[in-house]
């Protein structure tokens, strides 16, 4: 994933028509890469970013298994996490990029090369870039779906803090 | 999702970009979609952008392809 997003930020830099500043919208998990292109890439300038839906705090369930207890899913889950923080496994999926173990805090920290990264969770590799050029948005906007089957669970579509910014108008 | 998230991305975006472009200018706007989004639904959003905002748009889209690859769309009416 953090190859997808250089490679964006290379196309959205050579696109002429962004040169003097774009805004920002991302669907569902584009909605957290996007939010990783305004953190990583410097130019052009972004006015506003709009998240809709977005895993913004990763995700602990498999879209087609939003039953927790099902014997099924826990199995999934228990597999995804097996493999999420293995650097030989974790890029068979693009959602092991964003898969997030809260009862695995080191093995997230270490492991996780994306989400822990653009969340500002790596021990002891803060970036201050990325707070810069978050808070230099006009607006940044997150939407939840409260019916989302697909995003697990679903207050990730609204995390609203991180990198120690503090963003108060989500809806 | 929501079935009518398309209309509500675009309104939304629409909001929040009449404020930080010129009248004059087109308005610059990058979309990253979801996995494996279809075709059909990334253009109703860009079909609800261009009938609110008029021509003067323009829209790069980015989408994750199913081999990790790029589609990339561009869009002015």
């Amino acid at each position: 994933m953090n190859d997808l997003v250089e490679e964006a930020c290379k196309k959205v830099g050579a696109d002429p028509k962004l040169a003097r500043g774009y805004n920002a919208m991302g669907l569902s998990q584009g909605s957290l890469f996007i939010r990783a292109l305004v953190q990583r890439c410097p130019t052009p300038q972004v006015f506003n970013l709009v998240s809709i839906g977005g895993p913004q705090q990763g995700v602990y369930g498999l879209p087609w298994c939003p039953d927790a207890y099902a014997l099924k899913c826990k199995l999934q889950r228990r597999f995804a996490n097996n493999i999420a923080y293995s650097p030989l496994l974790r890029n068979i999926r693009v959602q092991l990029q964003y898969w997030h173990d809260p009862h695995a805090g080191s093995d997230y920290r270490e492991g996780s090369t994306f989400l822990a990264d653009v969340n500002c969770e790596v021990a002891d590799k803060g970036n201050p870039d990325y707070k810069q050029r978050m808070t230099a948005l006009q607006s940044y906007t997150l939407v939840k779906f409260t019916n989302d089957t697909e995003v697990l669970p679903r207050e990730s579509e609204v995390r609203n803090s991180w990198c120690g910014m503090n963003f108060i108008n989500s809806i | 999702m929501a079935p009518n998230y398309r209309s509500i991305c675009a309104l939304l975006l629409i909001a929040l970009i009449r404020t930080s472009t010129a009248a004059s200018e087109p308005i610059p706007v990058v979309l990253w979609h979801g996995w494996l989004q279809k075709v059909s639904s990334i253009q109703g959003i860009v079909d609800n952008l261009h009938a609110t905002l008029g021509p003067n748009l323009y829209v790069l889209t980015l989408q994750f392809g199913t081999k990790r690859t790029f589609i990339t769309a561009h869009t002015a009416a």
